[in-house]
C-alpha cells in the first residue's frame, strides 16, 4: 500500500520535470538566439573595428579606443557564455535526476580556456593588433570555440535545431575559409572576410531562432 | 521500515504539507525558475501556457512563501515583472530532487524510457 503510494508520487514527481525539461527546449531555442546575435556582434567588432580606429584615431586615443572596442563585447559575449553554462548544467543536472542520464563535469576547464584566450586576444589587439601573431591566437581558440559550441548544443537538445546547424556550419566553413585565406592570400583583409558568413548566418539563426521558438512549445504540449 | 525509508517519508510530507507545492503547477513553476533563476512574468506566461489569471495566483502564494521574490522592471519591449527564485525556493527544489534520486534508488519504475524519441530532449 505505501509503495504503491510512494510510486504514485514518484511518477507524479517526474512527470512534473520531464515537462519542465520539455518547455526548457522552447527557453533555450530563445537563449541561444540571443547569444548567436551576441556572438555575431562580437566576432564583426573583433574583426572590422581595427579598420575605422586606425583610419580615424591616433596615438592614445587609438590604444584607448582598442581597448575599449574589445574589452566591452569580450566582457559581454563571455557573460553571455557563462549565463548559457551555468543555465544548461542546471538542466542536465535535472535531466539527470529524472532520466539517470549522467552530466560531464568539465564546466570550470571550458569556462577557464575561454577565459585564457580571450584574455589574451584583448591583450594582442589592445597592443596594436599584429596580424600574424593575433592570427596564431584567433585560429585555434575558434576551432575550440566550435567544439565547445558543438558540444553544449549537442548536450542540450536530442536533435539540433535547423539555426543551431546553421551556426555550427557557417562557424566551421569560417575557421577553414580563414585559415585558406591566411595560407593562400597572408592579407588580413581577406582573413577578416572569412568571418562574413558567420556574422551574417549567426544573425539569421538570431532571428530563426527567436521566432520560432514557440513553435517547439506547441509540438511538445501536443504530445 | 529503515531510517532510509523514514527519512524519505519525512521529506515527502515536507512537499506535501508545502501550500505552496500541493499544487503541480506550482512545482513546474519553481522547476523552471530554478534553471532560468529569473524570468518574466510574460516569459513564464508563454513558458507554462497558463492563464494570466491563474499564473497570477499561483505566483502570489508562491510569494507569500517566500519561495519567490517578484519587481518591476523596465524593459525595451515596456514596463514589466521580474520573477526570481529565492534561497527557500532553491532549497524546495532540491529537495524534490533528493526525494526523486531516492525514490529511484529504492526501485521506483521510472517514467522515462530511453527509447523514447518524442521528446526533443536528449533522455
Amino acid at each position: 500500500m505505501i509503495e504503491n503510494n510512494i510510486n504514485n508520487i514518484n511518477k507524479n514527481l517526474k512527470e512534473v520535470g520531464l515537462k519542465a525539461i520539455n518547455i526548457e527546449y522552447y527557453l533555450f531555442r530563445k537563449t541561444y538566439g540571443v547569444y548567436y546575435a551576441i556572438w555575431a556582434a562580437a566576432i564583426f567588432d573583433f574583426l572590422f573595428i581595427p579598420y575605422p580606429i586606425i583610419y580615424f584615431l591616433k596615438g592614445t586615443a587609438l590604444s584607448i579606443a582598442y581597448l575599449i572596442g574589445y574589452t566591452v563585447p569580450t566582457i559581454i559575449a563571455v557573460a553571455a557564455t557563462s549565463k548559457i553554462f551555468k543555465k544548461t548544467y542546471r538542466l542536465l543536472s535535472l535531466r539527470y535526476a529524472i532520466t539517470g542520464l549522467k552530466p560531464k563535469k568539465n564546466k570550470s576547464f571550458l569556462t577557464a580556456m575561454i577565459f585564457i584566450f580571450l584574455f589574451l586576444m584583448v591583450i594582442v589587439f589592445s597592443l596594436g593588433g599584429n596580424f600574424l601573431i593575433s592570427i596564431i591566437i584567433e585560429i585555434p581558440f575558434f576551432i575550440f570555440f566550435g567544439i565547445m559550441i558543438y558540444v553544449l548544443l549537442k548536450r542540450t537538445f536530442i536533435k539540433l535545431p535547423l539555426e543551431s546547424l546553421i551556426a555550427l556550419f557557417s562557424f566551421w566553413f569560417s575557421i577553414i575559409a580563414s585559415i585558406l585565406a591566411v595560407i593562400i592570400f597572408r592579407v588580413e583583409f581577406y582573413y577578416s572576410l572569412a568571418w562574413v558568413p558567420t556574422v551574417v548566418c549567426w544573425l539569421f539563426a538570431s532571428i530563426y531562432g527567436l521566432y520560432h521558438a514557440p513553435e517547439s512549445l506547441e509540438v511538445n504540449n501536443g504530445q | 521500515m529503515d531510517n532510509d525509508t523514514n527519512k524519505l517519508i519525512e521529506n515527502l510530507s515536507i512537499i506535501a504539507s508545502d501550500p505552496a507545492l500541493k499544487s503541480s503547477s506550482r512545482l513546474l513553476i519553481l522547476i523552471i525558475l530554478y534553471i532560468n533563476k529569473k524570468m518574466s512574468f510574460t516569459d513564464l506566461l508563454h513558458s507554462t501556457m497558463m492563464g494570466k489569471g491563474s499564473l497570477s495566483n499561483h505566483i502570489d502564494k508562491m510569494k507569500e512563501e517566500g519561495l519567490i521574490t517578484t519587481k518591476n522592471v523596465f524593459r525595451l519591449s515596456g514596463p514589466g515583472i521580474m520573477i526570481e527564485i529565492t534561497g527557500k525556493g532553491e532549497n524546495i527544489y532540491q529537495n524534490y530532487i533528493d526525494i526523486i534520486n531516492k525514490l529511484s534508488s529504492n526501485g521506483s519504475e521510472k517514467i522515462i524510457k530511453k527509447s523514447d524519441d518524442k521528446s526533443p530532449f536528449k533522455l
